[in-house]
């Protein structure tokens, strides 16, 4: 493992670094069905704009950007992030993206979700973390379920999807209630 | 204990149930993709009427694992 921020039995999350942006992190988020579920990534992605995001994301200090290692092999599969971090009301949003299809298939997705949200609970003390997806995306769905993300509302037909519109679902999931199922003392409040 | 966590396993990789025993793996099973890994955790929470902690979820990552971590949870119980 190289620079590890936090461990799994399979994957590990580290820091993003310059050789990550100029492999193949770019070509994930142009590719079809990749994209087809991130409502915010329509347009072509590039090696540059992969690089400005790069650079963009070391210096965010409301955006934590790390990259999902594999640790056998110690390969670059994909990334994921908390986003939209408000260090006052203590929420975050979470997104996990894994880029390299081999790895979606086994533990790696549902292992990159359990890392980090165990960062945004226990490191950095976050209250709530929210999420969204795009009603009709299975697999968004059920990682959310897995995790115990509450359903809290959803904006009828707000997203685009290969020709009708789409419910966008918002999920939400509390430090306390994740802290109960891990069998983790809730502080007070 | 394993028998009808193989059940589970085959109701949710949809193969017949004789397809399915403790070596059984996503290695094993072309059917075990990520997505019918999670309906396989929800699967088996309902099944045996629990709820699992995300480390006891990262540790399901084929039939023996399950039924490894099932008998240590009914220990616990116990």
């Amino acid at each position: 493992m190289k620079n590890p921020y936090v461990a799994g039995q399979h994957v590990y999350l580290r820091h993003p670094t310059a050789q990550d942006a100029e492999g193949r992190w770019h070509e994930w988020l142009s590719d079809e069905d990749t994209t087809r579920w991130l409502v915010l990534q329509h347009w072509p992605n590039s090696i540059e704009s992969q690089r400005e995001f790069y650079e963009a994301s070391k210096k965010s200090h409301d955006r934590l950007v790390l990259s999902v290692i594999d640790k056998e092999s110690d390969k670059h599969i994909g990334v994921c992030n908390l986003s939209a971090i408000n260090w006052v009301h203590r929420f975050c949003d979470v997104a996990v993206v894994i880029g390299e299809r081999e790895y979606r298939t086994g533990p790696y997705v549902v292992e990159a979700m359990a890392l980090l949200l165990r960062t945004a609970f226990l490191r950095l003390n976050m209250r709530i973390v929210r999420s969204s997806f795009v009603d009709g995306n299975e697999s968004s769905k059920i990682i959310h379920d897995v995790f115990r993300f509450k359903e809290v509302g959803r904006i009828e037909k707000l997203f685009w999807d290969r020709g009708q519109y789409v419910d966008n679902v918002i999920a939400a999931l509390s430090q306390r209630d994740w802290m109960s199922r891990n069998a983790i003392v809730p502080p007070s409040e | 204990m394993t028998d009808k966590v193989c059940r589970v396993v085959a109701t949710i990789m949809g193969v017949p149930a004789g397809g399915v025993n403790e070596d059984s793996s996503p290695a094993s099973l072309p059917a075990w993709d990520s997505l019918r890994h999670m309906k396989l955790i929800l699967a088996i929470e309902e099944a045996f009427g629990l709820q699992l902690a995300d480390d006891e979820i990262v540790s399901m990552t084929n039939v023996r694992s399950i039924v490894a971590l099932l008998e240590r949870k009914r220990e616990v119980r116990a």
